[in-house]
């Protein structure tokens, strides 16, 4: 083992002593740096549908001026009066105040009930002081609510949670509060909208604004514009690519520079047997993966977290299931995500090193990898969009794991499982071409 | 008493492809020996070098390094040997400090002492702190030699290792591979295509040619070889025709040059003293001038080595 280490401290050496290896380690910093800022938001994502649009204010007075003069009840006049100078005031599309006015508006004038002019005094004066834990609870006690906005009400006033502000909540207040309303009106929930509700109102008790599992691995750029930091970093991972390349580098010199520079002869005059050679330059190349990987996700986290720009902002991943939600921590899948996007990298930089080993030509393992790791994707999204079923048997179709467990597979029917056997099996080819050529070549 | 067997390769056999390259060879070293390799380009010596240090596999042979079979206990043979095969490579961004370092972990050797030792021991203490691509290939030579004693092998298999050595760089290496086989017991194994370079260096030879062993001889036994070839004489004389009708000798054996002034005669070496006399007075008494008799060249180690080699190789031919 001491041995085996000491191996392994030479193969660094003869990495890191090198100026281009430096000059390389450098820039791969640098890049990394370079596009985590760049790709960094300049202002924070608007979360908030609310105040979406103020130009339909004007249209919203029009209409509600239409629909009083169409009225012909008894107290006609009183009632346009006053609610005209409700309606006076800045109504947003979908704000308290809208409802609260609409209330009144839709309810049915031309019965022969009293006019509530107390009622409509009172929320005249909530709209004024802009008071609405006073109309809340004052439509709560007197006014006849749908489901939704029942819950809607009293939810903001146990929360204290302002109902039209442009925070995250209110986008989720609002489709918790329609999703009950349809509830009522069909007595019955599909499936899918179970398991929202569940979702959006543990969201809403647990105050948790970012869900990271909303995030697709395949869609990293946009959950960078979330101005999150758990999302930004989750989103950073795709500069894992910047490690890979580096290592894809470094891992085609490996055995091949031994070659082209003859110091093969008196790397193995030593009394040690090949396959040790190799495995502590394996060894070397991908513990080096690890910890570059280690440093660029630390970097990423560090930039995430200095440009978040809502601290208090909470963060989990929540999956459900059966309307139960089920929680993981956001550092938790952070790291996840960045560890299942690291696969590729272990993946190609094993193939490269099969590639120097076997060639010996460091130029022949870096083509190849790039080709590998630029065009295998695509490939693999080629076939899947030509129907081109076998193309599921291809390494590259099961390197994305995190999208096969999340059920959204290239190819029909695609399992973790599979895909986990497919590199399984490719890595084991990869490393018996590897050894079996350098144990076996003549020098 | 017996020496004691350090390398021994028996029945050695080594084709690539369908060209044979070695075919039977056997040999013996032994302990406090300096063992000369000799053969011209092409023989074969490289390829046994890597058989024995593991960078080629064998067909068929054994091959045993200090007792220990090199197939069954290759990091034991292996640590028992040091080696440089053909040209001493180093990594060239390294110093070659850090190179021995490299060495050094390999082997296991912690001592930082003992680099230091085999460092001055080939005389590279000043330089050792500099890139190895500033070095001249004799000082990497040195350096060479320097990782192959660093584990103190029992044997030092050195593949041409007087390339790129300056005389004096030839004499101290020389002696410093004296010493490690006649005062520290090391087999040392030097192959080379120069014969004089193993007269002066080596206690016996080997000789192989076409990937075939013509036979193993100490320096002594060559020697006595040369004796019965011939040697050339220059005589410089007013009339070489004539003179070489005076001397009665066979027609193959001397030669007249344009100017007739030049007369060289090829001399029989055991009789060599009485020969020369003998023309020496009849060219006089004959009346033709003497003015000098040069030994032209004498017999060597190198035509023993030409004339042994050259019968299995067609006309001179690269085998
Ligand atoms: N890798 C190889 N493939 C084929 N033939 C080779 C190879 N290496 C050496 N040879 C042949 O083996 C013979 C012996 O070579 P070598 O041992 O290097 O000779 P030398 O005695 O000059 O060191 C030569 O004829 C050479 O052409
Ligand atoms: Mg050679």
């Amino acid at each position: 083992m001491h041995k085996f280490m000491a191996l392994m401290k030479n193969e660094y050496i003869k990495i890191l002593k090198k100026t281009s290896s430096k000059v390389f380690l450098v820039l791969m910093f640098l890049s990394v740096i370079f596009i985590a800022l760049q790709t960094l938001p300049s202002r924070p994502y608007d979360i908030s549908r609310a105040k979406k649009n103020t130009n339909t204010t004007v249209d919203r007075h029009i209409d509600l001026r239409h629909k009083l003069e169409d009225e012909k009840p008894p107290y006609y006049q009183e009632k346009i009066d006053l609610l005209k100078e409700i309606t006076l005031y800045n109504l947003y599309s979908g704000s308290w105040q809208e409802q609260a006015i609409l209330s009144i508006v839709n309810t049915d004038l031309s019965s022969e009930d009293e006019f509530p002019v107390e009622t409509v005094k009172k929320i005249k004066e909530y709209i004024t002081t802009d008071d609405w834990q006073g109309y809340f609870e004052l439509a709560l006690k007197e006014q006849k609510l749908s489901a939704g906005t029942k819950w809607k009400y009293k939810f903001c006033i146990e929360k204290n949670a302002a109902p039209d502000d442009s925070s995250w909540r209110a986008e989720l207040i609002n489709d918790v509060q329609k999703t009950l309303d349809s509830s009522e009106k069909n007595n019955d929930l599909s499936k899918v909208q179970k398991d929202e509700l569940a979702l959006w109102t543990y969201q809403l008790e647990n105050d948790i604004a970012i869900n990271l599992s909303d995030y697709h691995s395949d869609n990293f750029i946009v959950s960078l514009f979330r101005g999150n930091k758990w999302s930004m970093w989750m989103g950073y991972s795709f500069l894992i690519h910047a490690v890979t390349i580096l290592l894809i580098i470094f891992a085609s010199g490996s055995v091949a520079n031994e070659y082209s520079h003859g110091t093969i002869k008196f790397l193995l005059v030593n009394p040690v047997k090949r396959w040790k050679i190799l495995l502590s330059k394996y060894c070397t190349i991908i513990s080096m993966g690890i910890i570059l990987t280690a440093i660029v996700f630390i970097i990423c986290g560090i930039i995430a977290s200095i440009s978040d720009f809502d601290n208090s902002l909470k963060a989990a991943s929540l999956t459900v299931k059966d309307a139960q939600v089920h929680r993981s921590s956001a550092f938790f899948v952070v790291f996840k995500t960045w560890a299942l996007n690291s696969l590729t990298m272990l993946v190609v930089v094993t193939f490269t090193f099969s590639v120097s080993s076997f060639t010996r030509k460091s130029a022949a393992a870096i083509t190849l990898s790039l080709v590998f790791l630029l065009l295998g994707a695509t490939l693999s999204s080629f076939l899947s969009a030509t129907d081109s079923d076998w193309g599921r048997f291809l390494l590259f179709s099961n390197l994305d794991i995190q999208n096969i467990a999340d059920g959204n597979p290239l190819f029909y029917g695609q399992t973790v499982e599979f895909a986990v056997f497919v590199i399984i099996e490719h890595m084991a080819v990869f490393l018996i071409t590897a050894f079996d050529a350098f144990n076996k070549k003549d020098i | 008493m017996e020496k004691e067997v350090i390398l021994d390769i028996k029945y050695l056999d080594k084709s690539y492809g369908s060209t044979t390259v070695l075919k039977n060879i056997n040999m013996q070293c032994y302990a406090g020996e300096v063992f000369g390799f000799l053969g011209p380009n092409g023989a074969g010596k490289t390829t046994t070098i890597k058989i024995v240090a593991g960078l080629i596999k064998k067909d068929c042979g054994v091959v045993t390094v200090c007792g220990k079979d090199l197939k069954q206990d290759f990091e034991g043979a292996l640590s028992c040997i040091g080696a440089i095969v053909e040209n001493p490579e180093m990594y060239k961004y390294l110093s070659g400090l850090d190179n021995m370092k490299q060495y050094a972990r390999m082997r296991g050797i912690d001592d930082p002492r003992r680099l230091d030792e085999v460092i001055s021991m080939v005389g590279m203490s000043n330089r050792i702190k500099e890139k190895v691509s500033r070095y001249s290939l004799g000082m990497r030579q040195r350096l060479g030699v320097a990782q192959a004693l660093l584990h103190q092998p029992k044997l030092l298999i050195l593949d041409e290792p007087m390339n790129g050595l300056d005389p004096e760089g030839i004499y101290e290496l020389r002696m410093i591979l004296k010493r490690l086989a006649h005062e520290n017991g090391i087999c040392v194994v030097v192959s080379s295509h120069i014969m004089s370079e193993m007269e002066q260096l080596c206690d016996r030879v080997g000789i192989i040619s076409g990937g075939r062993m013509i036979g193993t001889y100490t320096v002594e036994e060559l020697i006595d070889q040369g004796k019965d070839t011939f040697c050339v004489y220059e005589f410089k004389v007013s009339d070489a025709g004539k003179a070489a009708q005076l001397c009665g000798l066979d027609e193959k054996h001397y030669d007249v040059n344009a100017e007739n002034d030049i007369l060289l005669c090829s001399i029989k070496s055991d009789t060599e003293a009485d020969t020369l006399a003998d023309i020496n007075r009849r060219i006089c008494a004959g009346g033709v001038k003497l003015y000098t008799v040069t030994p032209k060249s004498t017999k060597s180690l190198e035509d023993v080595f030409i004339s042994l080699t050259h019968d299995s190789q067609g006309g001179g031919q690269i085998a």
